[in-house]
């Protein structure tokens, strides 16, 4: 099994020698003197904070994703413009919580060709996030992933289904978070979680179980894992149910018209 | 991934041999020395040291590039060199120009500088384009002469084509046939005009109406599909936006991007530092500064007061309703210029936005039906 990766504050980079690391700061230019060269380790920068000044990152660093923490999708999308140049250099994701008005956010980073990662938690949005998922399927304009829809229909489309725990970055045994104190915690989302990080998923869905949770019968069990049923396990699964129906009905529409393709006379693959 | 590069339209000088009615530039007599140009090329060349950018482009502008002679550009282009390799920066060369002066004597340099190529303007019917006191015909003559003497010497000549209101009267079918059957060119891009610099009688009924350019833009890029596509013509911007819309590697036009603040800038043969030529040296409240009063360039742009005004501006756009466009991943907001003079603001979207709109959907159909498998075989190229 690969070693978890941690994110950790730039202060305690140095602290994790040869570790896979996501490095977060709000200081682009203290990031840039500190590390001239990221070392290979480095998955990512997390940018929190929204920082005005990131022309140190541009030419700085290249290949290295960018992931930009937005917290207030609604008050700061239109801030995203002031990343627009990193993508000349590096994949760049907005992360951002899923809450009333994110659609803006979502296609501002769309059309920077941001990569896009949605933070449902346990989302009352739903209308919001089916717009989205809309959006994802059907707009041509739209290039970047848009995950958690991207991953979970790539799994459906190869047979191959992810657990959202593992494509939200929110899997323990995965991913550890590092406080500035330089402790380690369960990613922020499962603050409150407690015991060995390595089998929290396990356990939770196991808790799931034994106590009759919809999940026993549910069709998405697969990709879900028991993650919309974190903190509450009473919340009410019905609208992301339907957004992962209509997930799964794009991913075998797919799969239908690429087996149909490869067959049409004039295709590339009819040689 | 693109982008360890710096792109900077310099204007050698900024006179201009002719004295076209659109003109947006505030032509002065100024020309650059080379001693102007070691100046800017070691602030400009000092900046990309501080950005850690590698590469740069010299796009050659003026007024008219040509009034300077060969001998200047092929000192230019050894100083340059000899600079940049120093610092370990590689630079290229571009050139756009009227092609009035062409002669042989223009042989040898724009093939050592400038890859064998160079950008002109030709429009159909050619309505504005003139010498003083001479007429658009004599300006066609003397042109069509210079191009065909250039392609002889083996030059790569390529166009932008300016619209006017005669273009939309005459058609699509008669324009392509005009610039790619009776004059040859192959290689040509549609821009729209603007009343930039000093009003005039040729401004006045700028910008074009948006539903007749709309029309003439989906009916040329429908005969360049058919006709011009597979066989080697490119005209843009049609053939990158099927690019985007085939989901290839594109490069549109400097009018929609994500900022053309991020991407260029102007210095004139003034030293006055604007964000492109369209602005550079007509509009002095949107002047950067000069660089020849400034001790670092970065320093010039980073603290330009007008300059954070177009970094502001697709902000800003995004308050408006550009944010629920389908195409905002490829316009943006569209081009300052074109918004600031129609609008005198910076801060609303391009006037041709129902333009844009009416191309883009057009382009992107025209590129699902390319995308389709042909039972003739008939494929993507």
């Amino acid at each position: 099994m690969s070693s978890p990766i941690y994110n950790v504050p730039l202060a305690l980079a140095a602290d994790y020698p040869g570790q896979r690391l996501v490095v977060r700061t709000d200081d682009p230019a203290a990031l840039v003197a500190r590390w001239p060269t990221p070392p290979v380790d480095w998955l990512c920068v997390q940018l929190v904070g929204l920082p005005d000044r990131v022309a140190p990152l541009i030419h700085w660093g290249r290949g290295l994703a960018i992931d930009i923490v937005l917290a207030d999708p609604v008050a700061d999308y239109a801030r995203l413009y002031r990343y627009a140049k990193l993508i000349d250099n590096h994949p760049v994701r907005v992360s951002l919580p899923v809450v009333e008005g994110i659609d803006k956010a979502v296609r501002l980073a769309a059309s920077l060709h941001f990569a896009v990662k949605l933070e449902p938690g346990q989302p009352s949005a739903i209308s919001e996030l089916a717009e989205i998922l809309d959006l994802y399927l059907h707009q041509a304009t739209t290039p970047q992933p848009i995950d958690y829809f991207h991953e979970v229909l790539l799994g459906w489309l190869h047979d191959s289904p992810v657990e959202l725990w593992t494509v939200l970055d929110e899997d323990p045994t995965g991913f550890r978070h590092v406080a500035e104190d330089g402790g380690e915690r369960f990613p922020p989302r499962l603050a409150g979680a407690s015991g060995d990080p390595e089998d929290f998923v396990r356990r939770w869905q196991e808790m799931l179980i034994e106590t009759g949770a919809e999940c026993q019968d549910c069709a998405y069990r697969d990709v879900c894992g028991g993650y919309f049923k974190w903190p509450n396990p009473d919340y009410d699964c019905a609208g992301v149910k339907q957004l992962f129906a209509t997930l799964r009905a794009a991913a075998d529409e797919l799969r239908s018209d690429l087996a149909r393709y490869a067959t049409t006379p004039g295709s590339h693959h009819d040689r | 991934m693109t982008g360890n590069h710096f792109s900077l339209i310099l204007l050698s000088t900024n006179r201009c041999n002719a004295d076209c009615d659109y003109c947006f530039e505030n032509k002065t007599r100024d020309r650059l020395t080379l001693e102007q140009l070691d100046v800017i090329v070691d602030k400009v060349l000092t900046y990309m040291e501080e950005q850690g950018i590698a590469s740069l482009t010299l796009h050659w502008q003026g007024g008219e590039a040509m009034l300077l002679s060969p001998d200047w550009y092929a000192q230019a282009h050894e100083r340059i060199g000899t600079a940049a390799a120093a610092r370990g920066k590689t630079v290229s060369h571009g050139l756009q120009s009227n092609m009035l002066l062409y002669g042989p004597q223009w042989k040898e340099l724009i093939a050592g500088m400038f890859g064998n190529t160079v950008s002109t303007s030709v429009d159909y019917p050619n309505r504005h384009r003139r010498l003083r006191h001479r007429s658009p015909d004599s300006y066609n003559g003397i042109w069509s002469e210079k191009v065909a003497m250039a392609r002889a010497d083996g030059i790569d000549v390529k166009a932008i084509s300016v619209l006017n209101q005669g273009t939309l009267e005459i058609g699509a079918e008669r324009f392509y046939h005009h610039l790619v059957d009776e004059l040859g060119v192959t290689d040509f891009q549609v821009n729209t005009p603007f009343p930039g610099g000093e009003a005039n009688a040729a401004k006045d009924g700028l910008p074009l109406p948006v539903d007749e350019l709309a029309r003439f833009h989906c009916e040329l890029a429908d005969i360049w599909l058919e006709r011009g596509y597979r066989e080697g013509v490119r005209v843009g911007p049609f053939d990158e936006l099927l690019n985007v819309f085939t989901h290839r590697d594109a490069c549109l036009p400097c009018i929609w991007g994500q900022n053309c603040a991020d991407e260029i800038v102007s210095i004139d043969a003034r030293g006055y530092v604007g964000q492109c030529d369209c602005w550079v040296t007509s509009y002095p409240e949107y002047y950067f500064g000069n660089i020849f009063e400034s001790t670092s360039f970065g320093e010039l742009l980073g603290n330009s007061r007008p300059r954070r005004d177009f970094y502001e501006r697709p902000v800003r756009l995004m308050e408006q309703d550009c944010i629920r466009c389908e195409f905002l991943s490829i316009c943006h907001g569209g081009c300052p210029v074109r918004t600031y003079t129609v609008h005198k603001t910076l801060f609303e979207k391009d006037p041709y936005c129902g333009l844009y709109k009416s191309l883009f959907a057009h382009m992107r159909d025209a590129a699902t039906r390319l995308l389709r498998p042909q039972p003739s075989g008939i494929e993507l190229v």
